[in-house]
């Protein structure tokens, strides 16, 4: 009794994943289509399920999580990428960096922000005018104007006082976009590597910690100046949505 | 899966087209998901069921491509059988389907030759 009960509460759990999974896989889609394909994939699991050759729960929850990077495989390779929201991110990040700019007082750190803020300009422009394909050398040229805008700030931010999170931190991920915006210029000039994956590894490690950085330098600085907070803001926004959309870039042709 | 050939089946919709063939030449004229699967891992002599992403991706561009047609079981028909809300969605194989397999078989064919025309060592 204990183990018909064991049975059917494991069948419960494999239909209820399987439910999720399909959902997460089909989110998004058509309303009538994700109907439909829901149903079809439900009933194909009632049939696996009554099927004694292929009923074992392994073989059934192997082929739901097969099913599952079939979905998500889909969505990545989906030819429907555009450049666009990537651009609009960029062009946030862009006016956040150049208000930056505008209102911090340090010099070294302002002309660093000038150049990444008119290196996201750049690239978003860029975006802009070609959504279904990357420019390779407008690319390039907005990403090294970036590169040596993230480079300059490596130098500027101070190392030799009393080490913050946050140095460590902003240091850290700006060296890293500093990598990752050289490789991406070089390998699109040479066409190295077509798919731009491993600087844009890098570049989504760097933009993730660069959020992490505004976001707390924004917790840090609000009750000294408030002002500041908002390009702040706005870079770790803009870092949010780059994180976001920079993974489907791979996936437009390089012109 | 990325599409580079143009309107050329991807190896997966060719192995759920094989599949489609095998049962209507084995006498079944309509078929479900489930049961294409299976046969298509009886074909392949493998354990393994193509997962239901793939399979129902290749299903629906299939149809879209004329290749086959569908329709929902009735509902009632599906609770009667005790499954209830889990109606079965039937494929056929149309005459454009057995004139795709053709072509692709064809091309498949072809494409070895056609390689071995263009890299060929010379004199061989």
């Amino acid at each position: 009794m204990n183990s018909e009960h064991a049975e059917h509460s494991a069948r419960r759990l494999v239909v209820d994943v399987a439910s999720a999974c399909s959902k997460l896989g089909t989110w998004g889609l058509d309303p009538d289509l994700r109907a439909d394909i829901l149903t079809e994939r439900a009933t194909d699991l009632t049939e696996q399920l009554a099927d004694p050759a292929r009923n074992a729960n392994t073989v059934v929850m192997g082929r739901i999580l097969r099913t599952l990077v079939g979905d998500m495989g889909r969505r990545i390779s989906s030819h429907h990428v555009s450049a666009l929201p990537l651009a609009v991110s960029l062009s946030i990040g862009g006016v956040g960096a150049l208000l930056y700019a505008a209102l911090i007082p340090n010099p070294d750190y302002r002309l660093s922000l000038l150049l990444e803020g008119t290196g996201f300009l750049m690239l978003a422009i860029t975006g802009f005018r070609s959504p279904l394909a990357i420019r390779r050398f407008p690319a390039a040229a907005g990403s090294l104007v970036l590169a040596s805008g993230t480079a300059l700030g490596v130098a500027a931010i101070p190392f030799d006082d009393e080490v913050s999170l946050f140095a460590i931190s902003a240091k850290t991920s700006l060296s890293l976009a500093t990598i990752g915006f050289t490789a991406l210029a070089i390998g699109l000039v040479t066409e190295w590597d077509r798919a731009p994956r491993l600087p844009g590894a890098i570049i989504l490690v760097a933009a993730g910690l660069i959020v992490f950085s505004e976001i707390g330098w924004s917790l840090y600085i609000f009750d000294q100046d408030a002002v500041q907070v908002v390009p702040s803001m706005l870079v770790a926004g803009a870092g949010v949505l780059f994180f976001r959309f920079f993974g489907r870039l791979r996936h437009l042709p390089i012109e | 899966m990325r599409r580079t050939g143009g309107d050329a089946l991807v190896t997966n919709e060719i192995k759920v087209l094989r599949a489609a063939l095998e049962m209507l030449w084995g006498g079944q004229h309509e078929f479900h998901g489930y049961e294409l699967a299976s046969t298509l891992a009886d074909l392949e002599s493998s354990d393994r069921l193509m997962n239901q992403s793939t399979l129902y991706r290749g299903l629906r561009r299939l149809e879209e491509r004329g290749a086959l047609e569908s329709h929902w079981e009735d509902p009632d028909e599906a609770a009667e059988d005790g499954r209830e809300g889990r109606p079965r969605r039937y494929y056929r194989v149309t005459a454009d389907g057995v004139a795709l397999a053709k072509s692709e078989l064809a091309r498949l064919q072809s494409a070895p030759t056609e390689w071995w025309r263009r890299w060929k060592p010379a004199g061989a």
